[in-house]
């Protein structure tokens, strides 16, 4: 018999004092064929380019965090090869195999903590594939996603991540929750916003060519699911004044929150995805003293399937957000480099309140995908203009 | 609520060789984290987040967590964290725990280190693509060579002799004799125990291939002070470090220059300032026996060249002014994830008051660190000291 646990003293998140972190530079790097550069050598440029956008140097880094798994970067312990890289030589480092977002996290506990001033978060998703091209990129992840489901329950029966996508937007259309006509509408808004924006990894389409883009998991065709890609990014996080002394702090974030979705031993997933989702909004928005959701200006979010969009924007507490003001540069349908994606959604999202244009906060969302909608790890963040 | 950070709980299974293992790594995982909360006295849904471990790379699925997470029997939606920095993940879990309910973020983590090694039908193959595969891989380098190399520099420096190695890898066997989750213990055969590895590494140096799993509770101390069924054991300095890639870097083999430069910034934070006196006890991730004498040196426990010395006057033995290893220490169990955050688990424990191997009388302070990566690239370092001390 375990006792009671201690009731907690603290006041609720929202009467905390909001914590002093800030993004204060930024780099993205997409990568294809062409690009010659190996692991280490993409992690350092695009550390260097932060750097260089924060204006501070590597030796005021006191956190190192890396997003990369072993298998798409084809050598165990690969941070091995990258921590040096990413400003972790003989510095406090660390890799998580999860999205990007949640190394952010990480992140921030070290500068909340007094643990280090400033912070830099990596993430590299160029998978040893042979070819950076869409379908090389995904064939690998979804080899490496059936590795990820139970050995004896779920890989028998060919789970793997795009297939909980399928299994979810069949069940969204037969039960009348979404149309198709709203899947192809969104699926091209997403590909030709990236198009236009210059973040996006696929060629403008109709919305006759999504229709007849070849089947990849029923009901979704190639075109709705992820713009798989190859990209490595990096953002300098730093606390306090060390943020403020920077040149030119880009954004503030004041909320922050982090749920784990059901596995598929549980049919709630099916159900509610976005589950998780809905749980770190909670946090972040009360960490972030957002009581309105509704004063929230705009979204970066992982819908993994245009079939998700809807309900997730819903559990985000943000369904009032024109689509104009969703994954402005085309989300997940443009560019989707795995692990490191939510990084990419924070750089879009850093972006737009640097540019001070946005009338509000901004919410980002990421998830890891190597289970699809199943067992990923939801965080969400609220950034205001510093 | 920002808050000093205590381990409140501790799990730990006992060892065996993978072939002999009955359970599966998640019921290993679930048993670890049963005794750990119940240790603890926490329930489950106290737990605000898990941390788990692995190495993707040398096991035989893909970001394990995925699958032990859920049968820990959480609550749903409680945020997993996948960590995997190699020989260091098992110590970065209370580190990055310890982090967490320091920033506020949580008030109770759940760590969990799974058996690493039951996958493979041979391992060391496996662990051996750890190696560079541009510089080192074609050389024949494998896991036990790079092992080999800091013993091998110590000993020609210092003047160590093989025999010197040999009675501190028998030290510790003696020790896990008083240890039930140890696997290697002093029924090793003299014969086994001396058979050459790799120079100067005999079998009786180098890790046994183990089954096993850790699990322990991390927790901000005001929400456990008053309830706490257990001493409670702060995490006062923790931290880690990254040497470069290829073996060249290292420049000295004969001692872990990075570790002196670790050592500076957690005793800094801890409020260490002689080593030797502050600390009661310590256990070091040592995987071949020889880094026992290293480790000590750049920890600071004793000069240079100068452990072999301490050693044999008897002063890292349980009753020793400064006992190192009491529990066996990774020559003897090595599960891999379970292997390297046995040292924090281990040196809680003797805190506590609790170790399950032989108690150091009195331990007020104590001293935990892990290694891996190639030619021993990463280290983590964690002071503990008991609360009220």
């Amino acid at each position: 018999m375990t006792p009671p646990v201690a009731a907690l003293s603290e006041p609720p998140l929202s009467q905390q004092p909001r914590e002093d972190v800030y993004v204060v530079g930024r780099a993205w790097i997409d990568v294809d064929d062409h690009d010659d550069r190996q692991l280490d050598e993409l992690i350092f440029d695009a550390c260097s380019q932060a750097l260089r956008d924060a204006g501070v140097r590597r030796h005021q880094i006191g956190f190192s965090v890396t997003s990369s798994l072993d298998l798409y970067d084809g050598r165990s312990i690969s941070n091995a090869l990258t921590a040096p890289a990413a400003a972790g030589y003989l510095n406090d480092e660390l890799r998580v195999e999860g999205d990007a977002s949640s190394s952010v996290v990480l992140a921030m506990a070290h500068l909340i903590s007094g643990h280090a001033d400033m912070a830099i978060v990596t993430a590299i998703n160029v998978p040893e594939a042979g070819s950076t091209a869409e379908p090389a990129v995904r064939q690998l992840r979804e080899h490496v996603s059936s590795y990820t489901f139970d050995s004896h329950m779920d890989r028998p029966v060919g789970m793997r991540a795009a297939v909980t996508l399928g299994m979810h937007a069949a069940r969204r259309l037969d039960s009348g929750a979404v149309t198709w006509d709203r899947l192809v509408d969104r699926t091209t808004t997403d590909i030709n916003r990236g198009a236009v924006s210059g973040r996006g990894r696929r060629s403008p389409v109709t919305a006759d060519d999504v229709r007849s883009s070849p089947m990849a998991v029923a009901p979704l065709p190639q075109l709705m699911l992820p713009a798989e890609s190859a990209g490595a990014g990096a953002v300098v996080l730093a606390y306090g004044v060390a943020a403020r002394r920077c040149p030119r702090p880009l954004a503030r974030l004041t909320g922050w929150g982090s749920a784990t979705g059901q596995p598929p031993a549980n049919r709630t997933w099916l159900d509610e995805p976005a589950a998780a989702a809905a749980r770190a909004a909670s946090k972040a928005y009360e960490r972030a003293g957002l009581t309105d959701p509704s004063t929230v200006a705009g979204l970066e979010m992982t819908d993994l399937s245009p079939a998700l969009s809807d309900e997730l924007q819903g559990a985000l507490q943000l369904a009032h957000l024109p689509d104009q003001a969703v994954n402005v540069s085309g989300g997940v349908r443009a560019n989707h480099p795995g692990i490191a994606s939510g990084l990419l959604r924070l750089v879009d999202a850093v972006e737009r309140v640097s540019d001070g244009a946005t009338g509000g906060p901004l919410v980002v969302h990421g998830v890891d995908d190597l289970m699809g909608l199943v067992s990923g790890t939801a965080n969400v963040f609220v950034l205001e203009a510093s | 609520m920002k808050s000093h950070a205590v381990v409140s709980g501790v799990g730990i299974t006992p060892a065996t060789s993978p072939r002999r293992q009955p359970l599966s790594k998640n019921e290993l995982c679930r048993q670890a984290v049963d005794i750990a909360l119940d240790h603890a006295g926490c329930p489950r849904d106290a737990i605000d987040a898990v941390i788990i471990g692995d190495i993707a790379g040398f096991e035989a699925s893909c970001v394990a967590t995925k699958t032990i997470a859920p049968s820990l029997g959480l609550p749903p939606l409680t945020a997993v964290v996948p960590i995997s920095t190699g020989g260091t993940s098992g110590g970065q879990l209370p580190n990055q725990a310890a982090t967490l309910v320091q920033a506020g973020f949580a008030q109770r983590v759940l760590c969990v280190a799974p058996n690493t090694f039951d996958g493979p039908v041979d391992l060391q193959a496996v662990i051996n693509t750890n190696s560079p595969m541009v510089m080192e891989q074609p050389l024949g380098m494998g896991a036990v060579h790079m092992g080999a190399f800091f013993p091998a520099a110590y000993q020609q420096r210092y003047k160590v002799s093989d025999a010197d190695l040999l009675a501190l890898s028998e030290k510790n066997r003696r020790n896990a004799d008083h240890n039930p989750f140890a696997h290697v213990t002093s029924a090793l055969p003299d014969a086994l125990a001396e058979r050459l590895i790799s120079t100067p590494l005999r079998l009786g140096m180098v890790c046994p291939v183990s089954s096993g799993a850790i699990a322990m509770v991390i927790s901000a101390e005001e929400a456990v002070q008053d309830d706490s069924p257990n001493p409670l054991v702060r995490i006062s300095g923790h931290g880690s470090i990254s040497d470069g890639y290829l073996g060249g870097k290292r420049r000295d083999f004969s001692t872990f220059e990075v570790v002196e430069i670790l050592a500076r910034r957690v005793y800094e934070q801890a409020g260490i300032r002689e080593p030797r006196r502050d600390f009661d006890v310590c256990e070091l991730f040592t995987p071949y026996a020889p880094m026992e004498y290293m480790l000590m040196e750049a920890f600071q426990l004793c000069g240079y060249g100068t452990a072999p010395a301490l050693f044999h006057a008897g002063a890292t033995q349980v009753d020793g002014d400064i006992p190192v290893n009491v529990s066996g220490g990774t020559q003897c169990t090595n599960p891999g994830l379970a292997g390297q955050i046995a040292p924090v688990a281990h040196i809680a424990l003797q805190l506590m008051g609790q170790s399950p191997a032989q108690q150091v009388a009195g331990a007020q302070r104590g001293l935990a660190h892990s290694t891996g990566g190639t030619f021993f690239q990463f280290h983590t370092a964690t002071v503990m000291e008991r609360v009220g001390s």
